[in-house]
């Protein structure tokens, strides 16, 4: 071993992730070199020091509520669906209707109906723009196979 | 539970059953609480984020291969969603910076890492708690995913999608950065 391999086998050793045969061959490197036997000893207080820390628990009626917050936000989370796939649907029937309805009623004047068929145009376009925007924004993005 | 018995649990969660769900929950909820703790360092956050990731789990259960272990399949879950919230706290107080300097609001910091949320809390270990604390987020995930909950080497790789060198070689980093700080 060469002091080289030090700091991952130093890891390896202090977090006893090693063969038999790795700790006889890093531990005979470290009674040779002063430099890593050193810096092993300052690695091993950090260690031993983080390995102290205790969180406090929190108290049974913490722990009693929990199952029951989780349970609630995945009844809850079916029910969204639910009410937005429906609420989408309901409400595309109904423009679609209140649409037909209002662009064959003859007493509708000219320029109404023209208005209307600049809403629909207009709102098709700004759809399609903001859509085709953020998919171009999404296929250059250089992070977007970076979890997060 | 052994994992006879966790498999089953989760086959039948992935048969839409939400009751077998708990007794999942109960097995890992400690863990999921306390790791969150360690990387957000806030214990209302941390209480959100585990809840979180066991309602993300079980929404995503049909993808989950039941060959596999559920434990790191299920602390991945819960990491990233600790990295997203670490990410949007940053963001907005990167936004807020005017506000700070106006004096009208403590930084984060001050919120985060307290010692009362120590179950022992002498000087030497309040002082690596709140070292902990300003660590960078790679830095802390990777101690506190070894020296406070233990996971083995292969178990992190698989949490943070890895190779265990790597695993090593930034167990390395944040060691040599908290012995700056503390020694």
């Amino acid at each position: 071993m060469k002091c080289g391999d030090f700091p991952l086998k130093s890891m390896a050793y202090i977090d006893d992730e090693m063969t038999r045969g790795e700790k006889s061959e890093f531990e005979k490197h470290v009674a040779e070199c002063a430099r890593c036997a050193a810096e092993l000893e300052k690695l091993r207080r950090v260690k031993k020091m983080t390995g102290r820390i205790r969180m406090a628990d929190l108290e049974d009626q913490e722990w009693d509520r929990y199952w029951g917050g989780i349970y609630n936000r995945v009844e809850r989370f079916l029910g969204w669906i639910l009410l937005s796939v429906g609420a989408i649907i309901t409400i595309s029937w109904g423009m679609f209707h209140a649409l037909r309805e209002l662009l064959a009623d003859p007493t509708v004047p000219l320029v109404v109906r023209f208005a209307i068929f600049g809403v629909v145009v207009g709102l098709a376009i700004l759809f399609v723009s903001v859509a085709r925007q953020r998919y171009f924004a999404w296929k250059s993005d250089p992070y977007r196979e970076v979890k997060r | 539970m052994d994992v006879r018995e966790e498999r089953e649990y989760i086959e039948r969660c992935r048969k839409g059953d939400r009751e077998a769900f708990g007794p999942i929950v109960l097995a890992y909820r400690r863990n999921a609480y306390f790791t969150a703790l360690g990387l957000v360092g806030n214990r209302e956050e941390a209480y959100d984020l585990s809840q979180e990731a066991f309602v993300r789990a079980f929404r995503a259960i049909g993808r989950f291969d039941p060959t596999r272990e559920f434990a790191p399949w299920f602390f991945r879950i819960l990491r990233n969603l600790c990295s997203t919230a670490l990410s949007r706290r940053s963001a907005r107080w990167v936004g807020s910076i005017e506000e700070m300097r106006e004096g009208g609001r403590e930084f984060p910091a001050g919120e985060r890492f307290r010692a009362d949320l120590l179950a022992e809390r002498n000087d030497e270990i309040v002082r690596v708690w709140s070292a902990l604390g300003e660590l960078d987020a790679p830095s802390r995930e990777i101690i506190v995913l070894k020296d406070l909950q233990e996971h083995r080497y292969r178990e992190i790789a698989e949490i943070l999608d890895i190779p265990i060198g790597t695993v090593m070689s930034r167990l390395y980093n944040a060691r040599q950065k908290l012995r700056e700080i503390l020694l």
